[in-house]
């Protein structure tokens, strides 16, 4: 769904808060930050921060509203990711907004046989495809942690699969400092060197706080090193709205945004201008299972909430969209994700993640893959929005036409019909020939339909690249 | 059964902390059985809300408000109950394991707990295995529990089982585990004793174990 600079300012517009309320959220935050403060134990983290005017007191970090306006000052306000060829693609500015699959999956839900069942790292390769032959999403993730591979060296593994197999940008989680420098050297190597990583970084890193307003140690030293090198990277935490925040939706938002913030301008203290992607997955539990949900209303609420916020902050935006509780790519997930998908892409959320995943975090699914794609090709023609110019107004033709004709056969119609959107999937057709073409069932169109999508030939690393990730990954431990 | 044993299981499912307190005294001035109490106020109680809970009628901040006042109620019988126990269900251990760092599940499992009646002694997240150890030594629990939400921490469980073992400890704990990761026959590959898919069924899970000796 390429977005010119025209569409940008014509995309339809959702603001869930009121600008004054964007000053309560911001305001509420800084108070957060102030007076309760975070919990950090990292030693060089606490030295920059008492450094620059933070209060320290022990492990807790409190933060005068001064230093995250310098940090806010100090942060990119766009960061640009690319292909490995070095294509500068996915530009997360303003209202922009890209979708991508999921990661880090346990079970896979095989497309073929509809069989459930962990995943294991051959998975990536279909996935990452998959992404390859679906242009609605422009980056990828690593969509599931491989169970057949030794746990240790799982997530550089399933990357290394991603990168492979896939053109697109990723967004990984890593477990460890040791990891994030191999996964960087891998990135180097395809990119070429440095210049050219820095050219179109092909890698994002995601980070996660621990709600409520903690950052561990070894996250810390996974956020020093990618501001270090400039490696984008997402600062997300999860709080989730009567567990791990507050129960209230502002609450949540205030205290997602705290939690990000502190990311931010540990960052900017380390290197003035680090790429800096925020955001927060704020949802609710649901409190008959007690699950973290990923299709609630709230959710998408929040998540709009929180993409405002951004555009406040003048930062790129991390949301989640095209994800669900249900268990199968089936209507519950197609009414969940097309609600997300919806708000993610009218509040102007700029990277956002989980398209394709189901019940609630665990299940990587292709056929969902594709089905939200879909969702999202039916979106594009909104986010186009309506233009109005005398040529679109219409008002000659009209008076051409006249009060009881038609327009079947006018010239204006001609050039214009096909600025309507059609589906491949979505049918339309009349009872008695969707009869005659088998009178499939959605879920059989979408069975066909994803098996058809993946069998094609995929995007692969050049051999000596392949070769060289190879050797590194040899001494990976 | 009485008025007012009906009346402390009303006050648990309502989750009326001080409701309840007050009237585990009010029973115990009108010469009821510390016991009895116990068994047909209390737990009657409890049981109720996990039925209730199960079938969606309930939700589990009331569950959790529910599980509160059962223990400020038992606390209350506790000094005037016999046995070693002293009217606990048990002693339970509880952790999230080495590397893992969720806790809300492995949370919600020990406040089930303790509202199941175990006194419940928790270890935080990325407990590594002589934590454990350790723990057994001081508290001497009849379970431990832990809790793994990463494919690549659930080894942690086995090596924390065998951590458990090397001391010398197995025959002296019940082990149960859970997490979304997990399932029962993983449960049963690294030799645990018990596996709950959420935090009522751990509670239930728990008592069982007990039950069982
Ligand atoms: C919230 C969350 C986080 C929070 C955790 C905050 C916290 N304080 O716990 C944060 C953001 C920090 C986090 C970090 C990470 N997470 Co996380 N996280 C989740 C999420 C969305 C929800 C977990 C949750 O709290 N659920 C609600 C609670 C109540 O449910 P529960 O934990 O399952 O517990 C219930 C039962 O399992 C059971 N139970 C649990 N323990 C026990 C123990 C016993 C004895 C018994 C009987 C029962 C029992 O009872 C509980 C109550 O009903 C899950 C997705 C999911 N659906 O599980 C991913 C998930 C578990 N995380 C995942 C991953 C990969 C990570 C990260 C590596 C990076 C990332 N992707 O974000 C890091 C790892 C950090 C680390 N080293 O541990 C993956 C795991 C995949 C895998 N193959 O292992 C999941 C599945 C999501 C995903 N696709 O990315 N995560």
């Amino acid at each position: 769904m390429p977005t010119s600079r025209f569409n940008i300012r014509r995309k339809p517009r959702l603001n869930v808060l009121q600008s004054e309320q964007v000053e309560d959220v911001y305001m509420a935050t800084m108070e957060v930050l102030e007076r309760t403060g975070v919990r950090i134990t990292h030693q060089r983290s606490l030295d920059l921060l008492l450094d620059a005017g933070a209060r320290v007191d022990g492990d807790r970090v409190r933060i005068p509203d001064s230093l995250v306006k310098d940090a806010l000052n100090r942060a990119p306000s766009r960061v640009v990711l690319g292909t490995r060829s070095g294509e500068r693609t996915v530009k997360l500015e303003r209202n922009r907004s890209w979708f991508g699959p999921s990661l880090d999956c346990l079970d896979y839900l095989e497309p073929a046989t509809g069989e459930r069942r962990k995943f294991r790292l051959e998975d990536c390769r279909t996935t990452a495809s998959l992404l390859e032959n679906l242009p609605n999403y422009q980056w990828g993730m690593t969509f599931g942690l491989a169970s057949d591979v030794p746990p240790d060296l799982s997530d550089r593994l399933v990357l290394k699969e991603a990168l492979t197999y896939s053109e697109k940008p990723m967004v990984f989680c890593c477990k460890d400092i040791n990891s994030l420098k191999d996964i960087y050297e891998m990135a180097l190597v395809i990119a070429g060197d440095e210049k050219q990583f820095l050219n179109a970084p092909s890698i994002v890193m995601l980070a996660d706080p621990i709600s409520p307003l903690m950052l561990t140690d070894d996250t810390l030293e996974k956020m020093i090193f990618c501001a270090e090198k400039r490696i984008p990277q997402i600062c997300y935490g999860a709080p989730q709205a009567g567990s791990t925040g507050p129960a209230t939706f502002a609450g949540s938002i205030v205290q997602g945004t705290a939690e990000s913030l502190i990311g931010l301008v540990i960052t900017q203290l380390v290197r003035p201008g680090a790429p800096f992607i925020y955001g927060a997955f704020a949802t609710v539990m649901d409190m008959r299972t007690t699950i973290f949900s990923y299709g609630a209303p709230e959710m998408i609420l929040m998540g709009a909430a929180l993409a405002q916020m951004s555009q406040h902050f003048k930062l790129p935006y991390f949301g989640t969209a095209g994800c669900s509780d249900a268990k199968l790519p089936d209507s519950q997930a197609a009414a969940e994700a097309t609600m997300s998908c919806m708000s993610a892409a009218l509040s102007g959320a700029n990277l956002i993640h989980d398209c394709g995943l189901l019940d609630h975090g665990c299940l990587a699914s292709p056929a969902f893959m594709v089905l939200v794609h879909e969702v999202l090709d039916m979106l594009a023609p909104i986010t186009r929005g309506i233009q109005v110019d005398d040529e679109h107004l219409a008002v000659d033709v009209i008076h051409d036409v006249g009060p009881g004709g038609h327009f079947m056969q006018e010239d204006h119609t001609a050039e214009h019909f096909r600025e309507v959107w059609y589906s491949n999937m979505f049918d339309r057709s009349n009872y008695v020939s969707w009869l005659e073409h088998g009178g499939l069932r959605f879920e059989e169109r979408l069975r066909e339909q994803t098996l058809e999508q993946m069998e094609h030939h995929e995007r692969m690393l050049p051999e000596e690249k392949r070769k060289e990730l190879d050797r590194m990954a040899e001494h990976w431990e | 059964m009485s008025q007012i044993l009906e009346q402390i299981a009303t006050g648990i499912i309502g989750g009326d902390i001080q409701g309840v307190e007050k009237l585990v005294q009010k029973a115990l001035d009108e010469g009821q059985e510390a016991e009895t109490i116990l068994q047909n106020g209390l737990i009657v109680g409890m049981a109720e809300v996990g039925k209730r809970f199960k079938a969606a009628q309930m939700f589990i901040p009331e569950v959790l408000r529910a599980a509160k006042s059962m223990h400020g109620g038992q606390e209350l019988l506790r000094p005037l109950l016999a046995g070693d126990k002293a009217g606990r269900a048990g002693k339970i251990v509880i952790g999230t394991v080495q590397g893992d760092l969720h806790d809300i599940g492995k949370n919600l499992v020990g406040m089930l707990c303790e509202g199941a009646g175990f006194e419940v002694v928790d270890l935080g997240f990325d407990a590594p295995p002589d934590k454990f150890t350790e723990a057994i030594k001081t508290h001497q629990p009849d379970i431990v529990a832990m809790s793994a939400l990463l494919t690549t921490t659930m080894r942690a469980m086995g090596y924390t089982l065998k951590a458990i073992e090397e001391a010398g400890l197995r025959d002296k704990v019940k082990v149960m585990v859970g997490g979304a990761p997990v399932d029962a026959e993983f449960a049963e590959r690294i030799g645990a004793d018990g596996y709950g898919h959420n935090a009522v069924s751990g509670a239930e899970v728990a008592r069982n174990l007990i039950e069982a000796g």
